[in-house]
């Protein structure tokens, strides 16, 4: 059995590797794409079907970044932002877990001469590129936010401080959290995605069949666990930029 | 940087991820949240305008039910009263009509007592005439008949006769 711990090149466009799990995002993003196509195609005062299970799912969301932020004008802004968070990483970790992703591929020879079975897909989430992206997104948000809510002078002021030798440390304390944030995001994201696989891929391939089962039901809890984590972690992130520094921190 | 590399990690990659990421949350946008978003306000909107509406009706109608019962108290009152003033003015016509029948019934009894009256008086004058008519032809007829024979006594007793009758 063979597990690489990075997405694995299918194809090559010039220099550009094309990895299984950009496929996979591909196709996320086209699935999202065409259900918010079908769910606003005909849109009804009193909803049925698609639009409904869409519409519960964003007021859900809506409601629990307005809990946090409590404040409906910023949570208007970085709504779009968390909601697709949360749907992207939900539905690339749950896809991750269709039988398929992970097993169809085909072999390939790789550096040290064995002969691999390189899947034709890996979920998302299952990559460090797409967490890191995700994480790298947040934290820009997280700076631009806290720069127009509260202003460039304040908000530099949370990491440059040189009113005392405390505070000074704090500053510096605050910028490195901040860029460690982006590895902690990423990395818990990936780590969980990832790690369930390999249990699930092991699993299978000690014991086929039955066994594998509560581990799957496991595994579609934690991916649901890990999108609101990373979503809720944003919201928290974001709320805090937006409020100044109060002197007696 | 080496270890990150054996992660995986691509900065190519990574931006293609970011990138794809950007598209999906502008698609989404456009196709999702913005049109949900906007059904759902315009949805509470309309529920908390028909809630108001919906209050607003019952206000009314509490006010219309008690507009109802000052307005049927008051037609009551009013009927009251006219219904009294009828039975006034009936009772007054009823007066006057009984009044004015009397008045007529005295003047046609008064009429008739002085048609009658009248009445007497020509049957009186005729039976008078006729009297003298029959008292005239009788006085000729004897006179003609044997006015030597006169019997005094026959023309004083047709005297006393006619005297008896009352004329």
């Amino acid at each position: 059995m063979h597990i690489s711990i990075s997405a694995e090149p299918i194809f090559h466009i010039g220099s550009f590797p094309f990895t299984n799990s950009m496929l996979a995002a591909w196709l996320v993003f086209g699935i999202l794409s065409i259900l918010a196509y079908f769910a606003t195609k005909r849109m009804e005062q009193v909803p049925k079907g698609i639009q409904n299970i869409f519409e519960y799912i964003i007021e859900a969301l809506f409601n629990l970044t307005n809990g946090i932020m409590k404040d409906r004008k910023l949570t208007k802004k970085i709504f779009p932002l968390i909601a697709t968070f949360f749907i992207f990483i939900l539905l690339n970790n749950w896809m991750g877990l269709i039988p398929g992703f992970g097993s169809i591929g085909f072999h390939e020879t790789n550096a040290e001469g064995k002969n691999v079975l390189v899947p034709l897909l890996r979920a998302g989430t299952a990559d460090l590129n797409t967490t890191i992206a995700l994480a790298v997104v947040t934290v820009i948000t997280v700076q631009i936010l806290g720069i127009t809510a509260i202003g460039i002078r304040k908000y530099a002021g949370k990491f440059i401080n040189f009113s005392s030798p405390v505070n000074f440390f704090v500053g510096i304390i605050e910028l490195v959290s901040e860029v460690s944030r982006i590895i902690s995001y990423s990395f818990r994201l990936f780590g969980n995605v990832f790690a369930g696989e390999v249990l699930l891929a092991v699993m299978s391939t000690l014991v086929p069949y039955v066994i594998p089962l509560p581990f799957y039901i496991m595994e579609i809890f934690v991916g649901a666990v890990q999108a609101l984590v990373f979503t809720m972690l944003s919201i928290v992130f974001m709320s805090m930029a937006t409020v100044a520094h109060s002197e007696s921190h | 940087m080496d270890a990150l590399h054996n992660l995986g990690v691509d900065p190519k990659l990574l931006i293609a991820q970011g990138i794809n990421f950007g598209l999906l949350l502008f698609i989404l946008y456009k196709l999702l949240y913005r049109p949900i978003l906007k059904i759902l306000e315009d949805r509470s909107k309309k529920i908390e305008k028909s809630l108001e509406n919906a209050e607003e009706i019952e206000k009314k109608l509490v006010d219309i039910k008690e507009t109802e019962k000052e307005v049927i108290g008051k037609a009551k009152g009013k009927a009251t009263e006219i219904i009294s003033e009828a039975r006034e003015a009936i009772e007054e016509t009823k007066a006057s009509m009984i009044k004015d029948a009397g008045i007529k019934a005295k003047k046609i009894i008064e009429n008739a007592v002085d048609e009658a009256e009248k009445e007497k008086l020509a049957i009186l004058a005729e039976v008078k005439n006729e009297i003298a008519g029959v008292v005239e032809k009788s006085v000729i007829a004897f006179m003609e008949a044997d006015y030597k024979n006169v019997n005094l006594k026959l023309t004083e007793d047709a005297l006393s006769d006619a005297k008896k009758v009352g004329i």
